[in-house]
């Protein structure tokens, strides 16, 4: 079910409140950053890493790579390095987010709206979109933890323990067997 | 003619690089326990098997020995760190290669090599979802090679190849006559700038960032090994632009610097000695400041940025990380290489340029280039002069010290050998149909363990171009000299007689 998350950024940062419209890739506006500065876009894709919450705002990654729809972690499928946006909230995360993304957990969907600034002079430089509109999608996942595998482990320790045998028997460490 | 090595020499090499991949076993002990606190068992798995393979081979190559009495020589020193930034990254693949997130294993290897000689171009895919103790294992990999492997294994080493093997990793000032107490102190500058690092760097995290603590001090610990190796890998895909902060950045910048510096600048910084009138201090910013004001130019020029303030602060984080060989932005590849014309300039020169020597940084280094220019400067003095009048051809480094024509031509040579380098990827990637600047500025930042990248790494590059990369990698972390005797030993091995 979709949830609408109306963050107070639009009264905040004066931007245009957001206007449905088709969702921009990252890779568009990292390619063509003039082209979009000070537009309202939005992008759609998952939250990874953490909520960097300071206080009044919070600062996250948004990835809109093929791992938001295709998690490696589920479908063994590399496609490629990550591209994501920082992108600047108002307001706080609410709980029914869940953890951001990482290793064993896929972040939340959203698709957010806001003003694109390419290095924003106001914040010294910094390239990211400020949120007017938050939309949850799909909340964070537990993705299936990969199984350890049994034998790297059992050939590990056996080539380990043949190692510290070898050198305890190089230093004289081993107590002496008797003959009789 | 050439003369075949016994096979004394050659046990006494395979001896000296068991020892070395020894360490690896005790630095794969970090992430194995980083893996076990977070559960992440599959990479706990490959770190134990890692752990196991590594030990085994040094302590078979602990009952290689070479017949008592028979000492080392400079040339085996030489060979053995060749050798180990070749054989150390196969070592290390174990766990990035089982991670799953590597097409092919010469991927794994590449990130392994960019991690140990300090580059920080990266094939890795997905590196938002890597399991954390492998990307612990990234920047521990940084660490070591930054730090010197050799180095490391050095503190329980002795014997007259000691000093070579110091050599052989691309540095020239000991602090103390002893190569064993030099490792110490170099590993003591370390470990301390390591405690205020990560714990500023973690406050930052916790108190400016809003992260919680745990993950403060994961990335707080990653990008300290990152920043104070002149790395450049970092936790997550945007690199520093992920942090969103002033007060990061100039964190970063400082063990950056810090990083850049040669260990015998530390050392004199340490005693409380005068280094303003060092010929290297005294490059390295002048060079700097060159470099800084040619690339704010051209980023005002192109009309990347208007204002003063995010003119100022992009310029100098991408200068210094570029002239410190680290690596880290605060903008995606796409936007970098839209800096055309003197921003280009800028920062493609601070990457060629380096640090200083002796310490984590590649590139030509400032001592051979503040040589460089004192040596023209004294030629043209000559020529003004009088006749019969004498030039003073000396230097400040650690007291004075002679301009030799020996230390001018060594270092002309080694200066020329990285151009030469340089215009070898260049060409390579030319030939593979990039661009001029692209394949420049790629090459430039392989061979000088920059890490800085316009996007012609990637993981859909062609093998020949990530062969070539992975060659430059080592040979730029090297300083040719040791690898020029790697292959004087293979050869010898080969046609000697």
């Amino acid at each position: 079910m979709k949830r609408l998350v109306v963050l107070a950024s639009v009264l905040v940062t004066g931007a245009t409140p957001a206007v449905a419209q088709e969702t921009v890739p990252v890779s568009t506006l990292l390619a063509l950053p003039d082209e979009y500065d000070q537009q309202v876009v939005t992008i759609r894709g998952e939250i990874v890493g953490d909520y960097g919450d300071r206080g009044d705002v919070v600062w996250v990654q948004v990835n809109d790579d093929p791992y938001v729809d295709e998690p490696f972690a589920t479908s063994d499928r590399l496609a490629g390095t990550n591209t994501g946006l920082s992108v600047r909230l108002t307001g706080g995360i609410p709980e029914d987010f869940g953890d951001a993304g990482g290793h064993g957990v896929r972040g939340p969907i959203v698709e957010v709206t806001g003003v694109f600034r390419d290095l924003d002079p106001a914040l010294g430089g910094l390239t990211f979109l400020e949120a007017a509109e938050v939309v949850l999608i799909e909340s964070s996942e537990r993705l299936p933890a990969p199984e350890p595998d049994s034998g790297a482990i059992i050939l590990g320790a056996i080539l380990l323990a043949g190692a510290l045998l070898a050198m305890a028997q190089r230093r004289d460490l081993l107590p002496k067997r008797s003959l009789s | 003619m050439l003369l075949r090595p016994s096979l004394d020499d050659h046990r006494s090499i395979a001896h000296d690089l068991g020892r070395i991949i020894g360490v690896v076993a005790m630095a794969g002990m970090v992430p194995l326990a980083w893996a076990v606190s977070k559960g992440e068992w599959r990479s706990a798995s490959h770190f134990v098997l890692l752990i196991g393979v590594a030990a085994a081979v040094a302590a078979a190559a602990d009952r290689i020995r070479p017949r008592p009495g028979r000492a080392v020589d400079w040339s085996h020193g030489m060979v053995v760190a060749a050798l180990t930034w070749l054989v150390v990254p196969a070592f290390a693949t174990v766990p990035l290669w089982g991670s799953g997130h590597y097409s092919r294993w010469l991927d794994s290897y590449f990130d392994a090599m960019s991690g140990l000689t300090t580059t920080g171009l990266a094939l890795v895919q997905d590196l938002d979802h890597l399991p954390e103790s492998v990307n612990m294992w990234r920047h521990i990999l940084q660490f070591l090679g930054g730090q010197g492997i050799v180095l490391a294994a050095l503190l329980f080493l002795t014997g007259s190849g000691a000093l070579s093997l110091f050599e052989g990793e691309g540095r020239e000032h000991r602090m103390f006559p002893n190569v064993r107490t030099t490792a110490r102190f170099i590993w003591l500058v370390s470990a301390t700038h390591a405690v205020i690092g990560i714990g500023v760097l973690t406050f930052d995290g916790i108190l400016v960032q809003g992260f919680t603590p745990s993950r403060a001090f994961f990335h707080a610990s990653t990008i300290f090994m990152a920043a104070f190796d002149t790395g450049g890998f970092s936790p997550m895909s945007t690199s520093i632009a992920y942090y969103n902060s002033p007060i990061f950045e100039a964190i970063v910048a400082i063990l950056m610097i810090a990083g850049a510096m040669s260990f015998g600048l530390h050392h004199a910084i340490w005693q409380r000695r005068r280094v303003a009138r060092n010929i290297e201090v005294r490059t390295f910013a002048f060079t700097v400041a060159v470099t800084l004001v040619v690339t704010i130019l051209g980023l005002a020029l192109i009309g990347a940025i208007d204002e003063t303030y995010p003119l100022v602060r992009v310029g100098l984080f991408h200068v210094i990380s570029a002239h410190t060989g680290t690596g880290f932005t605060t903008v995606s590849s796409a936007e970098m290489a839209g800096w055309t014309g003197l921003a280009f300039g800028g920062i493609t020169i601070a990457m060629a340029f380096g640090g200083m020597s002796s310490s984590t940084a590649g590139g030509v280094k400032s001592l051979r280039i503040g040589l460089a220019i004192r040596a023209m400067r004294d030629t043209v003095r000559e020529a003004l002069l009088p006749e019969g009048a004498v030039v003073s051809r000396t230097f400040s480094q650690y007291g004075m010290q002679r301009i030799s024509p020996t230390l001018i031509r060594s270092v002309f040579t080694i200066s020329l050998l990285y151009v030469g380098l340089y215009l070898l990827g260049a060409a390579v990637a030319l030939g593979l149909g990039y661009d001029l600047g692209p394949a420049l500025f790629e090459s430039i930042s392989a061979s000088a363990a920059v890490g800085l990248s316009v996007g012609v790494v990637s993981p859909d590059m062609p093998l020949l171009l990530e062969i070539v990369y992975i060659l430059q990698m080592w040979v730029g972390r090297l300083e040719f000299i040791a690898i020029a005797a790697l292959l004087g030993f293979t050869a010898s091995t080969v046609f000697g007689k």
